[in-house]
């Protein structure tokens, strides 16, 4: 066998182990990768997140809920472990961007935030995680500390929602050019809008979906 | 099959369950709750504290859970594993999850035990010293009676034993859910002072207490277990 079609073969079967949620089958793969000497960041974009994408489509299509996605994302999660440590960053461009997420003051709700931080990550952004019941003030700080392109606030509940427009206003004041993204249940895109933010995700599964969509343009890239 | 797969695993109780009333939103099309159970082997006598979390017992469940879910794969049904306590940072996704799935509620709907008066789920011959987790599927199983109210009859060891009381001894109905039964802030409190005390957030004198009820209930009760399995 070739060694181009062994390299298929086993983006093959990290792709259908994400789709499948067997993270058994994407942990040999990712292994075999690695011991057969293959490109550890094309077995990331072009095996576990290829799998993730299909995973957004079937979501899209409810074909896959939320169970079904979190097990995916579990799965895609081991293969990451695998492969992100062989990684060579020398001979890639730089990093993409940096990003800042949290979960704003108040919630303790992330898996949304979760989920969106991992494929921030799979994307290749330097990813800062506040972690939830975060005060605004420390989005605003972490932000300016690190120069980050994008801010990602997260809110499950009702009730902390209204310290996104805080968060927002404050960051817009310190650094115009910042994007920020929202999302959480209780946000739509009014809200949002109203808001002044630059994107949304209507809720944490929407969040997963945007989120691989915007995977899904990085790999085009 | 399935209870062949959780007994070789070293599981003690497995029961299958309706547990659509307890799901947590998005979960809808995986009605059916596979509950598997282990006793704590450590469930002490004379012991000052009891710590429900045990590695070993822990790791054992997860390798059962991992067996029921290639066995549901491989027959193409779907199905979310609800892992026992574990650390968040290993499995990121799914043990988040977790933690708003309740393993009594379903071990409850699979007519396995009942939630005692001091919140934990009490096996009717194991006592309250088991660690559960819990799978749930779309696969058709032969589905438990599920345990509605509480048979705890006018034991009140656990009430009596708390050091918060924290316990309010009313009976658990599945109706009316399961915050009535301890004052969790109390519990923590309690625990906070034990934490400052010894540095091991370790309490669990209501598991004892109601072990000790439980305790002798041996060799014969293990067999009546063994014929519940057998009508699987």
């Amino acid at each position: 066998m070739g060694s181009d079609e062994r390299k298929q073969e086993l983006f093959g079967k990290m792709k259908e182990g994400v789709i499948e949620y067997d993270e058994d089958q994407v942990v040999e793969a990712a292994n075999a990768l690695v011991d057969e000497g293959f490109d550890a960041y094309e077995g990331i974009m072009d095996g576990l997140a290829a799998g993730m994408e299909v995973v957004g489509e079937l979501f899209d299509s409810q074909e896959y809920f939320v169970p079904e996605v979190l097990m995916c994302a579990d799965a895609l999660y081991a293969g990451l472990d695998i492969l992100r440590p062989k990684v060579d960053m020398a001979g890639r461009e730089a990093v993409k961007g940096e990003v800042v997420i949290g979960v704003v003051e108040g919630d303790v709700h992330d898996i949304g935030k979760n989920l969106v931080k991992m494929m921030f990550e799979v994307a290749g952004f330097t990813v800062h995680d506040l972690g939830a019941d975060v005060p605004i003030d420390e989005f605003v700080e972490k932000q300016i500390n690190t120069n980050s392109d994008i801010v990602a606030l997260s809110a499950m509940m009702t009730t902390t929602m209204m310290g996104m427009k805080k968060a927002i206003v404050k960051l817009k004041e310190k650094n115009p050019d910042v994007m920020i993204m929202l999302g959480g249940a209780p946000v739509t895109g009014e809200i949002a809008d109203m808001f002044g933010a630059d994107g949304y995700s209507e809720n944490a599964s929407n969040a997963v979906s945007e989120a691989i969509k915007m995977v899904a343009a990085l790999r085009k890239m | 099959m399935i209870e062949e797969l959780a007994l070789d695993c070293g599981a003690d109780v497995l029961g299958f369950g309706d547990v659509s009333e307890a799901l947590p939103p998005g979960f809808a099309h995986l009605p059916v709750g596979i509950s598997v159970g282990m006793a704590n082997a450590q469930s002490p006598g004379g012991a000052a504290r009891y710590d429900h979390r045990d590695v070993e017992i822990q790791s054992a469940l997860d390798e059962a859970l991992r067996e029921i879910a290639a066995f549901l794969r491989l027959r193409g049904y779907r199905y979310f594993c609800c892992p026992a306590e574990c650390d968040p940072m290993e499995s990121p996704f799914t043990a988040r999850m977790a933690h708003r799935f309740s393993h009594k509620a379903a071990a409850t709907c699979a007519g396995l035990g009942w939630v005692g008066r001091n919140g934990l789920l009490i096996h009717p011959e194991l006592g309250p010293c088991v660690s559960w987790a819990t799978v749930v599927t779309n696969a058709p199983l032969p589905l438990g009676d599920p345990w509605t109210e509480g048979e705890c009859r006018g034991c009140m060891a656990c009430a009596e034993a708390c050091p918060a009381g924290a316990i309010s001894g009313k009976g658990w109905r599945r109706s009316q859910g399961m915050h009535r039964l301890v004052d969790a802030d109390r519990c923590r409190d309690s625990l906070d002072t034990v934490e400052r005390e010894t540095g091991a957030r370790v309490c669990g004198r209501c598991a004892l207490a109601c072990a000790a009820v439980y305790r002798g209930k041996g060799a014969a009760d293990r067999k009546q277990l063994a014929l519940n399995w057998s009508n699987l």
